[in-house]
């Protein structure tokens, strides 16, 4: 058995190809003579970067930790130069990232890219994907060969293996104290660095965000009506069904798309351990705990009481507007989804207050909050020569650049005069024929920690961080965070799904009870045991 | 005084109460019809705050407004988009006419060698298609990555009217064709001044099937197109309508995703719809008549 990270065509189509669509991240590298090897490429600790935040931007909030949200209600006055020199010496460099919006201006039009690329010194050619169809460009252009300089990672089965293949190991560039070579790339806390490691390997440059989803969101107005924050989950239980009104058109909790009812709330509610409980060297599933059993039965409880909203696990924005209207209490959508709801609510009542949810525990002690949103992903670097991969890290510096540096001024609003101007307040205003320019997504290359700004928005600013802020004392990490599961990688999101959609069926009611303890003797015989073995001894080597 | 003569049911007056159901019964299926094109173009017509407040849709806006068209056009990319989804469409289609019309002519003569085993070749590529990334190393092997014609050439024959042309080639009397043969016609000459007069119908059909293939088609775009600024109007399209919606399989569901703006969603919707809804009634009666013979005769 061979150790090497070879990775063919061959074996990533029999990775890739297992699902319906060819890309699903079932199947496995291992059927063709690496068995073994990608677990192995997992073991040990990585040296990350050393977390330097710049202070230079002065936030009207402070930073947040531990991801270092902060929070703008004015755009700084202070325009500094946080990249010294031309980061790149000509040329192209290529980026295959993700986007949630709908593309830029075409780069032939589009003054802010080209302005950019001037100051960056070489063209910045990116091929723009639909985050939701990402996967598949993803697995063809691995499958294809010709990687470009800068990929947005996707995980997918095996995919250690694929990454020591593949892409550049960044250890030896940004490990400790090298980072500071980069000091937008030192801006990222040390937290966010970790989750684009595999073994002892640091591969990615991760896109942070604020730490954590939170347990969702509520109308503290509606809260207020019936009693205020409730303390435990029976009052919780009380009032959303107190708030429940259908002839009012009025539900106590809408559930988003693939939520299973609110699973993660209650989870929350009733200090399930996030996704496994480590105790002297030893790993328990979420599902094993009586407490993830109790927290399906409340579910199922609320459920039959009538308090979800018939559309719950309609598509997004459907659920998103059924919460932001007032037809429902409380919804799961994150923190990061309160900036469309505060944004909304003057337009359809100024009375609604959208508020965070807060930590809350069943039995009205101390709550827990799963930091589950640290990054959104990492995008990897090609493998090339040190003087190559130093030129990429100083564009990626430079794409990293904070909120008060002329190099974000740049790459947010371009020049002033041409393509924005300040208004009286000082904030940049893009000028019209050019408002489309802005949507580059440099942020798919790299994220520094997030920062709330929204000038002509404040509300949006205060009750997101608020709401991180509040949250942030009760986050809790998942023990396996930064290690490898060669089972987990291949048949993780199968299991998770299956677990989804038998709590749904239980919850709905469409299921017994009894089917809980069928679905946790499933996941283990179809390869919970054998991850859990994984990263025990994944663990015990870190 | 004659005996009335027996007229068929079809043929009597209908009765009032006949009449009222039958209005009843078009009226439902045209409020069913029409509903959703009305939600979508009101939609589209309405502010934020009026589809926030009536929960997404809107069925009549109270105050219209072009914003959400302005908002589009504006970029340029719809606009550009636009202009792609046309030029694939109407290039493409010519194209795939011209194929089809060729392969389908060859294989529909008794004489042609070898005929047989394309055919089947052909009728293969419905049954099973070669997957995601095999058509992804063709395209790269060809050199097509990033060019329109990677919109093109690998849908350029469909097997399913390939099939229904033949069909109707065959059907063609034969002594048609001898005679034109005997008055010292070539091949080219009996497809392109006899053949093809006679098949109007179902080429009419048959270039409508291709045209809104091209026209919604946005799968290749999306895996062989690394320039925004050649994609076409569908693939524009979807980032609008799947802007905040999570990724696939990530249980981050609801991670990135941003205020929706279905007023926008709505307006590119319109952009995309009407363009082939123009076409459609020009070449709808040529429909039913092109499909049934198609697939009858013989």
């Amino acid at each position: 058995m061979s150790n090497s990270p070879r990775l063919s065509r061959r074996t990533l189509l029999a990775g890739a190809g297992a699902g319906a669509l060819a890309v699903t991240a079932a199947g496995s590298l291992t059927a063709c003579g690496n068995g073994g090897s990608a677990q192995d490429l997992a073991n040990g600790k990585a040296t990350l970067p050393s977390y330097q935040p710049i202070t230079r931007s002065h936030p009207d909030l402070p930073s947040i930790p531990p991801c270092g949200v902060t929070g703008y209600y004015r755009y700084p006055k202070a325009r500094f130069r946080s990249v010294a020199k031309t980061p790149a010496s000509g040329g192209t460099i290529s980026a295959l990232v993700a986007i949630t919006a709908p593309p830029p201006t075409p780069h032939d039009q589009n003054r802010i890219w080209q302005a950019a690329e001037k100051r960056i010194g070489a063209r910045m050619n990116l091929t723009m994907i639909t985050q939701s169809d990402y996967k598949q460009r993803f697995t063809t252009t691995i499958a294809g060969g010709d990687l470009p300089d800068f990929m947005l990672f996707q995980k997918i089965a095996n995919y250690a293996q694929l990454l020591q293949a593949k892409f550049a190991d960044l250890t030896p560039l940004l490990g400790g104290d090298a980072v500071h070579e980069y000091p937008n790339l030192a801006n990222i806390p040390t937290v966010c660095w970790q989750q684009a490691a595999v073994g002892n390997k640091l591969y990615g440059l991760p896109l942070c965000r604020n730490g954590m989803q939170g347990p969702g969101l509520y109308h503290k107005e509606m809260f207020d009506e019936v009693g205020g924050y409730p303390k435990d989950a029976d009052e919780f239980f009380t009032f959303v069904k107190e708030l429940t009104r259908p002839k009012q058109n009025r539900w106590g909790i809408v559930g988003h798309q693939g939520s299973a009812y609110s699973l993660k709330t209650a989870l929350m509610l009733f200090k399930v351990p996030f996704n496994w409980q480590l105790s002297g060297g030893k790993l328990t599933k979420d599902i094993e705990t009586d407490a993830h059993k109790e927290a399906v039965a409340y579910l199922r409880k609320l459920y039959a009481a009538g308090v979800f909203h018939p559309d719950s696990n309609a598509p997004n924005n459907r659920t998103k507007n059924i919460f932001n209207n007032g037809s429902a209490a409380v919804s799961t959508d994150t923190v990061t989804g309160l900036l469309g709801a505060v944004k909304n609510q003057a337009k359809v009542n100024p009375k609604f207050q959208p508020r965070a949810l807060k930590a809350l525990a069943h039995d009205g002690s101390r709550g827990i909050v799963y930091l589950d949103f640290l990054i959104n992903s990492f995008a990897v670097l090609k493998k090339g020569d040190e003087k190559r991969l130093k030129e990429l890290l100083r564009v990626a510096d430079f794409l990293a650049a904070p909120i008060g540096s002329q190099e974000q001024q740049l790459l947010t609003y371009g020049v002033e005069g041409e393509t924005f101007r300040f208004d009286d307040k000082g904030t940049p205003v893009l000028t019209a024929g050019h408002e489309n320019d802005s949507a580059i997504p440099w942020g798919f290359i790299v994220n520094g920690p997030m920062e709330l700004f929204d000038a002509a928005n404040p509300d949006t600013v205060k009750y997101r961080y608020e709401g991180v802020k509040d949250l942030s004392p009760y986050t809790v990490k998942d023990p396996t965070a930064g290690q490898y599961s060669a089972t987990d990688a291949t048949v993780g999101e199968t299991l998770t799904q299956n677990i989804m959609d038998t709590c749904t069926s239980i919850i709905a009611g469409r299921k017994p009870m009894s089917a809980y303890d069928a679905m946790v003797k499933q996941w283990r015989a179809q390869g919970g045991d054998k991850m859990r073995d994984e990263y025990e001894k994944a663990l015990a080597k870190s | 005084m004659t005996a009335p003569t027996a007229r068929p049911a079809w043929l009597e007056r209908p009765s009032l109460a006949g009449r009222i159901v039958k209005a009843l019964a078009v009226a439902i299926i045209l409020t069913l019809v029409v509903y959703p094109f009305l939600a979508v173009l009101s939609t589209s017509l309405a502010t934020q705050g009026e589809i926030s407040r009536k929960g997404g849709l809107v069925i009549w806006p109270d105050d219209p407004t072009l914003e959400a068209y302005r908002t589009i056009f504006s970029g340029g990319v719809v606009t550009k988009a636009l202009v792609v989804s046309i030029g694939v469409t109407v290039l493409g289609t010519l194209a795939s006419m011209v194929a089809t019309i060729m392969m389908a002519y060859g294989l529909s003569r008794k004489d042609m060698i070898g005929g047989r085993p394309i055919l089947l070749v052909a009728l293969f590529t419905m049954l099973f298609s070669a997957g995601i990334i095999p058509n992804f190393l063709v395209v790269k092997q060809l050199g097509l990555l990033n060019s329109y014609a990677s919109l093109v050439v690998p849908v350029l024959v469909s097997a399913f009217n390939l099939v229904v042309l033949r069909n109707f080639f065959v059907n063609i009397p034969q002594e048609l064709i001898d005679s034109a043969r005997i008055d010292g016609a070539g091949d080219l000459a009996i497809l392109v001044r006899l053949v093809l007069p006679l098949s109007k119908a179902v080429l009419a059909v048959i270039a409508l099937f291709y045209a809104v293939e091209y026209w919604n088609a946005f799968f290749h775009a999306l895996l062989y197109l690394s320039d925004t600024s050649k994609w076409p109007l569908a693939l524009i399209l979807r980032a609008y309508v799947l802007q905040g919606q999570p990724t696939t399989g990530s249980m981050n569901a609801m991670s990135d995703s941003l205020p929706p703006q279905e007023g926008i969603q709505m307006a590119v919707v319109i952009v995309a719809v009407v363009p082939i809804l123009l076409v459609y009634p020009f070449l709808q009666r040529y429909f039913t008549k092109g499909v049934l013979t198609g697939a009858i005769k013989g």
